[in-house]
C-alpha cells in the first residue's frame, strides 16, 4: 500500500505552513466543514483509497514553460502555458487580444478552446474526472483547469495548468498565477475545482492524441480546428484518428476533405477509397470521390461514381444530384 | 435590431460566406454535413449566421474591439456560439491567481486527511 510521511515530518510541515497562512480562525472553519470530507472530495478520497493499478505514481513534466500572469490574465497564461509547450510561437501578451474579455475582466472556457486553433492546435475538454487529468499528464500532456478560488459563496475563477502529481504524498503541481510550482493536495485541489464541475482541457498537435480521449468528442474538436481554416493540422489529425479508430467513417470524409482543401487531390482520392473499401455504399464517399476525379480530368470515372450515389439515394440526394451536374458541365466543356 | 447590429452583420455575413467554402470546394460535402446532415439547411445554416453577428456584437459590447471580435468568433463552433450567445455575461471568467491563502489553509486540513487515511 502506499506509505505516508511519520507524524514528525507532517507537523514541521504543518508549523511551516501555518507561518505562512493568516488565518487561523479559518483552519478551525475548514475542519469542520470538510470535516465530511469524503463527500466533499469525492474523486481524491476514491484515489486515496484505491489508486488505479495502470497510473504511474508519480509524474511531473519539468519543462513546462511558466508565464507568470498579470492581473486578470490567468486565461492567456494557461493557455500560452500549453501552447507554448508545444513549440507554438506565442506568449501570454499575444493571446491577451484572443481571449481576454474587458468588461468580464477575465476569459471565458469557449474562448480558451477556440483560441488555440488558428495555430493548428487541437483543443479539446477533458472528462470531468481527477483520475482523468492524472492520466493526461502521466502521458506528457499539461492540463488547463479553471478554479473557484473564493472562499465560501464568493467565487473567484481561476485558471491554472496542472503539470505534476504524486500518490505517496497525495499532490498535485500546478503552474498558477505567480507560482511556477504551487503544490496542493489532491482534496485541496479538488474541493478548488469541484466548482467549475470539474472542467479541464488540453492543446495538443494534431500529430498526437490526448492519451483519455473519446471518439465521438475528439472527432468534434478536430471538425473545429478544420473548420478554423486549418486544413493541414486537420488531416494530420485525422490521419492519426483513423489509425486509431479506422472503422470511424466521417474521420476518412474528414480527411479527404482536408486534402482537397490543400489542393492535394491524390491524398484526398487515395483517402476516399479507403472509406469506400470499408463502406461502398457510402453516398457522400462516393460523391466526395467523384468530385475528386473530376478535377483530376478523370471524367469518365467520375461519372461512373457520381450515378452510383445517385442511384442510393439518401440525405444528401440534393448536394449529389448537384455535384453530378457539375461533373456533366466539366465533361461537356472537354 | 440594435442599431450597430445590422453593419456587424453584413460584415460578419459576407466573412463567413466566404468561409463556408471550408465545407465545399465545388461540390465536396463538408465533413460536418457528412456527419449531421440534418444541421445543413439553408434555415440552420442562415441562424448560425445569426448568432455568430450576436456574438461578436456582444463581446464588442464587453469591450473587444469590433474585428478582434468577428475574428475570434469566426474560431467557434456553432455550439459554442450559441452557447455563448446565450452566457457570455454569466459564464465564468477565469481572472485572477489571488487568495492562495484560502488555499493553504484546504491544503493543511487536506494533508492531514490524506495522511491519517493511509495508515
Amino acid at each position: 500500500m502506499l506509505g505516508g510521511g511519520g507524524t514528525g515530518t507532517f507537523g514541521e510541515r504543518v508549523l511551516a505552513l501555518f507561518r505562512n497562512a493568516r488565518s487561523l480562525a479559518g483552519v478551525f472553519f475548514v475542519c469542520t466543514v470538510l470535516y465530511g470530507c469524503a463527500t466533499m472530495v469525492p474523486q481524491a478520497a476514491i484515489l486515496r483509497d484505491s489508486w488505479p493499478s495502470d497510473l504511474p505514481l508519480q509524474a511531473e513534466l519539468q519543462d513546462v514553460p511558466f508565464f507568470p500572469q498579470t492581473e486578470y490574465q490567468c486565461g492567456p497564461a494557461a493557455l500560452a502555458t500549453t501552447l507554448v509547450y508545444f513549440n507554438v510561437a506565442t506568449s501570454s501578451v499575444d493571446l491577451i487580444d484572443r481571449v481576454y474579455i474587458p468588461a468580464r475582466k477575465g476569459s471565458v472556457q469557449i474562448e480558451m478552446l477556440a483560441a488555440a486553433r488558428p495555430f493548428g492546435i487541437i483543443s479539446y475538454t477533458l472528462e470531468p474526472r481527477l483520475e482523468i487529468v492524472l492520466r493526461e499528464i502521466a502521458a506528457g500532456i499539461p492540463v488547463i483547469v479553471l478554479q473557484d478560488l473564493g472562499p465560501g459563496s464568493f467565487t473567484a475563477w481561476h485558471y491554472a495548468v496542472a503539470v505534476g502529481y504524486d500518490a505517496r504524498s497525495g499532490t498535485v503541481v500546478l503552474r498558477s498565477g505567480d507560482h511556477r510550482r504551487l503544490v496542493l493536495p489532491l482534496a485541496a485541489f479538488e474541493y478548488t475545482w469541484k466548482a467549475s464541475g470539474y472542467w479541464a482541457m488540453v492543446t495538443v498537435p494534431p500529430s498526437r492524441m490526448p492519451a483519455t480521449a473519446d471518439r465521438n468528442r475528439y472527432f468534434e474538436a478536430i471538425l473545429a480546428v478544420e473548420r478554423a481554416g486549418q486544413p493541414r493540422a486537420a488531416a494530420v489529425a485525422y490521419e492519426k484518428f483513423v489509425e486509431r479508430w479506422p472503422e470511424d467513417m466521417g474521420a476518412y470524409i474528414g480527411l479527404a476533405n482536408a486534402h482537397y482543401a490543400l489542393g492535394e487531390l491524390h491524398r484526398a482520392e487515395t483517402a476516399l477509397r479507403r472509406a469506400l473499401e470499408r463502406y461502398p455504399n457510402s453516398t457522400v464517399a462516393l460523391n466526395n470521390l467523384a468530385q475528386t476525379l473530376s478535377d483530376e480530368g478523370r471524367v469518365e470515372e467520375a461519372l461512373e461514381l457520381i450515378d452510383r450515389a445517385v442511384a442510393a439515394g439518401g440525405p444528401h440526394a440534393n448536394a449529389i444530384s448537384e455535384t453530378r451536374t457539375l461533373i456533366l458541365q466539366r465533361s461537356k466543356q472537354r | 435590431m440594435k442599431p450597430g447590429l445590422v453593419p456587424l452583420l453584413c460584415r460578419v455575413l459576407i466573412v463567413s460566406l466566404m468561409s463556408l467554402s471550408f465545407q465545399s470546394g465545388a461540390a465536396m460535402i463538408g465533413t460536418d454535413q457528412a456527419t449531421r446532415p440534418a444541421t445543413h439547411s439553408d434555415r440552420v445554416q442562415i441562424q448560425s449566421l445569426l448568432t455568430r453577428a450576436e456574438v461578436a456584437n456582444q463581446l464588442q459590447a464587453l469591450g473587444v474591439d469590433v474585428k478582434t471580435a468577428q475574428d475570434r468568433v469566426s474560431l467557434m463552433t456553432d455550439d459554442e456560439a450559441r452557447t455563448l450567445a446565450d452566457t457570455v455575461n454569466s459564464v465564468p471568467a477565469g481572472a485572477d491567481g489571488g487568495l492562495v491563502v484560502v488555499i493553504i489553509v484546504l491544503a493543511i486540513f487536506a494533508w492531514w486527511w490524506w495522511y491519517r487515511n493511509l495508515r
